[in-house]
């Protein structure tokens, strides 16, 4: 059984469970990184991709 | 929000003896409710000869019949149906629910009813469940669907869902009518099908508070711009229902006990409030402390008139369980049970659960078997 089916049975359209489980993915990085300047910064791009690759959020 | 008729109370059962009518004035028209030998019934208060008002005329209780003061046809308190002349067409009749000494009408009921019929699955063309008899799991009725191990009840539970790999062969599911087994799991969910899942998934990174908001946003249910203050909305919900600001921070299920697991599933079904509730071995694996927060979390989803967060479908909420129904009484007789007189806290504990409204309403899928909690 998946994530994505689990979020999905809470009512979660697909693509958005899936850019939410990509988003997901970097949070163990943003931990790692100590500036939070830095990191608002690069989860804000790596949010801005992922909507090109999700088809928008 | 909230404001849909759930079900109007009539009277208790002990206001009206057998053989006695009442008149009831009530949105869609005046009803006469009659105590039968049978038990409770009612019909439109209008005679279907001429406009009179049944609830003038004479019970015959023993064969559950009125009779109308003006004309004196009778008609059938069963079926509305004229049993003398000059009445010729039925009178409509107005269903009825007795529980625990009150009488409702059952018809303004909102009540959303899960059916379930001929119900085929499998996984790489190998059968995995088969249900022939329909079953119907309907608010007001919360239902088990029996205690014995191997029937396929983790199964059915997915299935309904639309878990992945599960194909389904044969067989419907309506919710309200709707069919939901060509629909993907988050339509289904959106229909208002809800299932708390025995072993919750883990989903890393991805907070508990941006899941739900993301599934409310996308039922319309909250706009875009009320999705910022979800989280501190959630978190001046009342202490009972347990909503702390650290567990909707939390990841989903990343890391959480058993028992919180099943919390977690249960905050979830609170906030989320679902049409119906497929509860798949909740109570299982818990304590005295966590099955008490749970039951009552599903007491509070499944009772009208509690303030929904979202703008909510419906302000009920089926739950059928799919061990035991999970409610503060079935908890009380866990609570006495051997286990938890052991120790001295935790019989303090049960004591405390004993003394928690509500009442067990355990009734298997069809069945009508209702318990009292000990006094």
């Amino acid at each position: 059984m998946s994530s994505a089916f689990y979020l999905e049975s809470r009512g979660v359209p697909p693509a958005v469970a899936e850019r939410l489980i990509l988003l997901g993915f970097f949070e163990d990085l943003w931990v790692r990184i100590a500036a939070p300047g830095v990191r608002d910064h690069l989860a804000a791009a790596v949010a801005a991709r992922l909507d090109g690759v999700t088809g928008g959020g | 929000m909230g404001a849909d008729p759930v079900r109007v109370r009539l009277c208790a059962t002990g206001d009206l003896a057998v053989g006695q009518v009442r008149r009831f004035e009530i949105e869609g028209g005046a009803i006469a409710l009659v105590h039968c030998e049978s038990g409770f019934r009612a019909l439109v208060d209008v005679c279907s000869h001429e406009d009179y008002p049944l609830s003038e005329g004479e019970v015959f209780a023993d064969v559950c019949e009125i009779e109308c003061l003006r004309h004196g046809s009778t008609f059938s308190l069963s079926d509305g149906s004229p049993q003398s002349l000059p009445a010729t067409q039925s009178v409509k009749v107005v269903p009825i629910e007795v529980d625990s000494g009150d009488v409702f009408r059952g018809d303004q009921l909102t009540a959303s009813v899960l059916k379930v019929s001929d119900l085929h699955a499998g996984v790489d063309s190998r059968q995995i469940l088969r249900r022939h008899r329909p079953r119907s799991a309907k608010w007001g009725d919360p239902c088990g669907h029996g205690p014995r191990t191997a029937q396929a009840k983790s199964t059915l539970a997915h299935v309904l869902m639309g878990r992945p790999g599960y194909e389904v062969t044969s067989g419907s599911v309506t919710l309200d009518g709707v069919e939901l087994l060509g629909s993907a799991p988050f339509a289904r969910a959106q229909a208002g099908l809800f299932l708390t899942f025995q072993y919750p998934i883990e989903v890393p990174g991805v907070p508990l508070a941006s899941a739900l908001t993301e599934a409310l946003v996308a039922a319309g249910r909250i706009t875009e711009a009320e999705s910022g203050p979800l989280g501190a909305r959630l978190s001046q919900r009342p202490p009972e229902l347990g909503i702390s600001p650290e567990i909707l921070a939390r990841p989903m299920n990343v890391d959480l006990s058993g028992g919180e697991a099943k919390r977690n599933e249960t905050l979830q079904l609170a906030i989320l409030r679902p049409r119906i509730a497929i509860l798949d071995e909740l109570d299982s694996g818990l304590d005295v402390d966590a099955l008490g927060q749970v039951s009552r979390r599903i007491e509070r989803a499944t009772r009208e008139g509690d303030p929904p967060l979202a703008s909510s479908r419906s302000p009920i909420t089926a739950a059928c369980s799919l061990s035991c129904p999970p409610n503060a009484s079935t908890c009380c007789r866990r609570a006495g049970s051997s286990r938890a007189e052991d120790l001295s806290s935790p019989r303090a504990r049960a004591d405390r659960l004993r003394r928690l409204p509500g009442r067990c309403r355990c009734a298997r899928w069809g069945g009508t078997r209702r318990r009292r909690p000990p006094p």
